[in-house]
């Protein structure tokens, strides 16, 4: 009667080691990522679109470029518009005093035309990062 | 080895994916947009959206009396007929800021409404006044302790002057909302009142507050404030709010003393215990030249943050212990 020793049932010592290596670092990675700052600038890549009717509603533009929305604001229609670097403004409102379209583009600051109930916020990583903006 | 730091992987994503989600909401009061956020307290019934729904009636209320533009507002009866009773809700934020007035040596002075009134910000014509017409409303309308007398049962409002309290009224009915949303159970809150904050409490994933002060040149930030402690933010500039005359801008805010639009800063961010402080301060800080401002803020420990016209930044030696990240030209 002859004696075989079985081969290794999951993996040997040294493979172990490699493995639990591995996994230890990758867990070092992700801790990094998990727990890294954000950026403290990003580009703008979603604009929120809210008007302030007898309901409020929003929607969100993704990457506009050169394009133009309209929408139905509290006392009338209001358009929006879009360049091709992404800047936004307020082209039209229904508004007495037309302050929000005499602020001309904005690259990532809101902007608001209150008498029409419309607002325009940038949804940008910086804005993700933090909890609000002091301006 | 391994199962253990599977399972610590699996606990720290259960818990950045199990944080409670906040109930959010804003509105347009006061002529801008207010937004509160509130984190549900698991130790209690949510009741967010009524706490919500009571914080911002009292925006709506401090609207309703100490708003410059409505016409039945009780401080624009205070305007047109030079009296108001003392027991008319205006009156704490009258008393308010003869406060302020009297700590920042008159640079904070609602009365200096005449003098955006004369340089065309409420009608939006934008006019510059000449040297004769600013002196004369210097001299006669200009300096709240001058013009805004509190009697035995009434505050007297001297004629031909104005009073608009926009460099005060948010940070009171931050303060009053505040107030609600404690007494309502909320533990974890953030207001919003178009960039004056308030925020307070523990958030679930029990990270510190992160504020960004905007940079007005590029719109990105400025600098950070990371606190676990309540405090208070509040940013005055003259980019969102300003005429243009031959090609020139005006700021909104005026040097009570020259009666011209200052034109020292893009914006002055000041941080204190509570939101009253932080804006009328802000706003009186924005009317000082810079020597003066510099040297006020450390008399008072106040942390403040300076972006001068030409770009140099400047902190109060509190404010170093305050803001974070801060940008440099």
């Amino acid at each position: 009667m002859s004696y075989q020793t079985p081969p290794p049932v999951f993996a040997g010592r040294s493979e172990v080691i490699i493995i639990v290596m591995v996994t230890l670092l990758s867990f070092i990675a992700w801790l990094y990522q998990y727990f890294q700052p954000a950026a403290p600038e990003a580009s703008i890549v979603r604009w929120r679109v809210t008007t302030f009717t007898r309901t409020v509603s929003s929607r969100e533009i993704t990457r506009p470029t050169e394009m133009r929305l309209m929408v139905k604001g509290k006392l009338g229609p209001a358009e929006i518009e879009w360049d091709d670097r992404g800047r936004v403004r307020i082209a039209s409102s229904t508004c007495p005093c037309h302050t929000c379209v005499q602020m001309g583009w904005s690259a990532g600051a809101s902007l608001i035309c209150v008498p029409n109930g419309l607002l325009l916020e940038p949804l940008n990583e910086e804005a993700a990062s933090v909890d609000a903006v002091s301006r | 080895m391994f199962l253990l730091l599977l399972g610590a992987a699996a606990f720290l994503q259960f818990r950045q994916n199990s944080q409670p989600p906040f109930y959010n909401e804003s509105r347009l009061l006061m002529d801008t947009v207010i937004s509160i956020r509130v984190w549900p307290d698991d130790s209690r019934p949510d009741n967010s959206r009524g706490a919500v729904d009571l914080a911002f009636a009292e925006f709506a209320a401090v609207e309703r009396f100490a708003s410059f533009h409505i016409a039945d507002s009780e401080l624009a009866r205070l305007n047109k007929t030079g009296v108001s009773s003392l027991l008319a809700s205006v009156s704490e934020l009258l008393t308010l800021s003869h406060t302020y007035h009297q700590q920042t040596g008159g640079f904070f002075d609602p009365s200096f409404a005449v003098l955006q009134k004369a340089y065309g910000f409420y009608d939006g014509a934008g006019r510059l006044p000449d040297a004769n017409e600013l002196a004369e409303l210097l001299a006669m309308n200009c300096g709240l302790e001058k013009v805004l007398h509190r009697q035995a049962d009434h505050w007297q409002l001297a004629s031909g002057s104005l009073i608009d309290l926009g460099g005060i009224a948010g940070g009171y009915a931050i303060e009053r909302a505040k107030r609600v949303l404690r007494s309502s159970g909320c533990r974890a809150f953030l207001i919003d009142d178009a960039g004056d904050i308030w925020f307070e409490g523990r958030k679930p994933d029990g990270k510190p507050w992160k504020i960004a002060v905007r940079d007005p040149r590029d719109n990105g930030a400025l600098a950070y404030v990371e606190s676990t402690a309540p405090l208070a933010i509040s940013t005055s500039g003259d980019y969102e709010r300003f005429i243009t005359v031959d090609g020139q801008k005006y700021g909104h805010i005026m040097n009570p003393f020259t009666g011209r639009p200052v034109d020292y800063y893009a914006s002055v961010t000041v941080v204190a215990s509570d939101a009253v402080t932080a804006d009328a301060l802000s706003t009186a800080i924005f009317a000082m030249p810079p020597e003066q401002a510099f040297a006020w803020a450390d008399q008072h420990r106040l942390g403040v943050l300076f972006l001068s016209a030409s770009g140099s930044v400047h902190l109060s030696a509190a404010g170093k212990a305050v803001f974070s990240q801060v940008r440099t030209p």
